[in-house]
């Protein structure tokens, strides 16, 4: 798999499901969902950046408009301290990479440029000065990432 | 061994790469939210529920709609429901009550749902887990769903149980105890060792929220409570299957709470574990009361907002919004008389579910707006504008509060 490059979104801790995208924006149309990531993240652009956020990230809903919001604005990736349980499937039954380190949020800053290795369980800013181990992701949600998806993977076009 | 353990490894089919394994679940839970999101896949390629006897498909966020994408959103579900010549659980109540009251739902069972909240079934000793709708599509499909085994902490409950507590304490109590990481992929499992034994309705209040921590399950291990349950469900037998509920079980960690010591607790904005007792936030003046949800709008809140409410009057000024959680807590409030006591003293019932928790349903908050509410969540946005503030607190305090327009508990009223 090739590394993903983009640009950090960092976030704090316990982040929930209703402020990372409030119901309201549940719907079936995509450009609904894609404006109700963060609410809209203050006119921020989420198109390629990788959110990098604290501990509990994703606490909340089961609802998958949450996951698609994320997809759909072009968040590539999610790191974070430590992730929900629930939002961690979602995101890789969607082919969103989640990942657990501890020490990417300290290392990293708002809209610096990183690197994701997921062959090599490594983040890596762009100099390549600051190198940090990622825990390693379970065969079983890698499966997930290469087939593009759970749907996808069974066959469900 | 856990019965969460006993429970996983007799499901399990074989395996799914990595540490997860397919289990076979025994009941599938789908509101119309999660299915409409994968309507148009299933339109498309044709697909049916492989073992449709295992499912349950329920309107109840949107029960019924209140916009028109909301509208045509749900006629999708339906339509697709009716070309697989399946019965929707139309307008019945919230999922959760649903699956509690449904004959299916029994001891050892695997639920998976479409809902966070599913983890509330785990009151009548199911092993009920909830998951997005793209797993649950695999339960639909397939008839399977992976999943890794949880590591189990015990929780044993003991002492009287005060007359101001209710399950919303309990939990609460529990939470405190645990902090908001520790259960995260785990599974709790409760031993009710208490004075009389706490009630059915708070048993389910209890396992609703153990998802707020991230947890992944919350049973409590089958008794003479759980039978009742099932007698009162018209189940002649009260047979807990082949597992056993008395030997030793392991845990990666056990606790002991002492009810006997418990005050009535809220949690305070923004977040579930922002938890004080009652007595250090009342007087703050509201202006909404809602008494409802999967969490807390059963037959034991609404005779004991009734007991409050009976002969007084809520307090002028306040929106007082009373939802029973089913179809059938509805008719048993009607029957109790409870309905009429609320209805006299001012509160306003809505019809059976979710209501304006998750800021799906009339009763949502403006900015400013400070409300009490029996519901799980408090997040930011959770009943409306962000701007909002909620306090989750039991259904006895939320009932005085109607009554005072703040926050109070009963025996101050």
């Amino acid at each position: 798999m090739p590394p993903i490059t983009g640009s950090v979104y960092l976030m704090g801790d316990d982040v929930n499901t209703d402020v990372l995208h409030p119901s309201r924006f549940y719907s079936l149309s995509s450009s609904t969902r894609a404006a109700g990531l963060l609410s809209g993240a203050g006119g921020e652009s989420m198109t390629g950046r990788i959110i990098i956020a604290g501990r509990n990230f994703g606490v909340g809903s089961s609802r998958e408009s949450v996951i698609r919001g994320f997809i759909e604005s072009g968040v590539q990736a999610v790191i974070a301290k430590s992730i929900s349980r629930i939002f961690y499937r979602n995101a890789y039954n969607a082919g969103l990479p989640a990942i657990i380190c501890k020490e990417a949020a300290e290392n990293f800053s708002h809209a610096q440029i990183i690197q994701i290795d997921i062959e090599q369980n490594t983040l890596r800013d762009e100099s390549g000065d600051i190198t940090l181990p990622f825990v390693p992701i379970d065969p079983y949600f890698l499966g997930l990432i290469k087939s593009g998806g759970l749907p996808a993977g069974h066959g469900w076009k | 061994m856990s019965y969460v353990k006993q429970i996983f490894n007799s499901k399990i089919i074989g395996p799914a790469g990595g540490a997860y394994h397919w289990l076979r679940p025994d009941l599938v839970l789908l509101p119309e939210y999660a299915l409409a999101l994968h309507e148009e896949m299933l339109s498309r390629n044709n697909l049916k529920p492989k073992a449709p006897q295992k499912v349950m498909i329920v309107a109840d966020h949107f029960s019924p709609p209140s916009s028109i994408e909301r509208a045509e959103i749900l006629s999708k579900v339906l339509n697709l429901c009716k070309k697989w010549d399946f019965p929707v659980r139309m307008f019945d109540g919230i999922c959760h009550q649903l699956l509690v009251e449904d004959e299916r739902a029994i001891p050892g069972t695997l639920i998976v749902g479409a809902d966070s909240h599913t983890v509330t079934a785990g009151g009548v000793s199911a092993l009920a887990v909830g998951f997005g709708g793209a797993d649950i599509m695999a339960a639909l499909l397939e008839d399977q769903i992976a999943m890794r085994e949880p590591e189990v902490i015990g929780v044993e409950l003991t002492g009287p149980i005060p007359k101001s507590i209710m399950g919303k304490d309990i939990i609460l109590a529990v939470l405190k105890l645990l902090g908001p990481e520790k259960l995260n992929y785990r599974a709790l499992e409760f031993v009710d060792n208490s004075v009389g034994g706490i009630d059915q309705d708070d048993r389910f209040s209890i396992c609703n929220m153990v998802v707020e921590a991230g947890g992944k399950a919350a049973l409590f291990i089958p008794d003479k409570i759980t039978k009742k349950w099932l007698a009162a469900r018209g189940e002649e037998s009260s047979n807990f299957g082949n597992y056993q509920t008395d030997s030793e079980r392991e845990y990666v960690e056990r606790h002991v709470i002492d009810l006997g010591n418990l005050k009535p607790l809220a949690a305070l904005p923004h977040d579930p574990f922002n938890i004080a007792p009652v007595a250090e936030v009342a007087g703050l003046p509201l202006d909404q009361v809602f008494i409802g949800s999967c969490s807390a709008g059963r037959i034991r809140d609404l005779a004991a907002a009734a007991k409050i409410l009976e002969g007084g009057r809520v307090a002028g000024g306040l929106k007082a919004i009373v939802i029973p959680a089913s179809r059938n807590v509805y008719l048993r409030a009607l029957d109790e008389g409870y309905l009429r006591t609320l209805t006299l003293a001012g509160a306003t019932i809505g019809n059976p579910s979710c209501g304006p928790c998750g800021a799906i349903d009339k009763g949502l908050l403006g900015a400013g707006e400070r409300c009490a509410a029996t519901i799980n969540r408090n997040y930011r946005g959770r009943m409306g504008s962000p701007d909002a503030e909620v306090y989750l607190v039991n259904s006895r305090v939320a009932a005085a509060s109607m009554i005072a327009g703040r926050l109070i508990e009963p025996e101050d009223l």
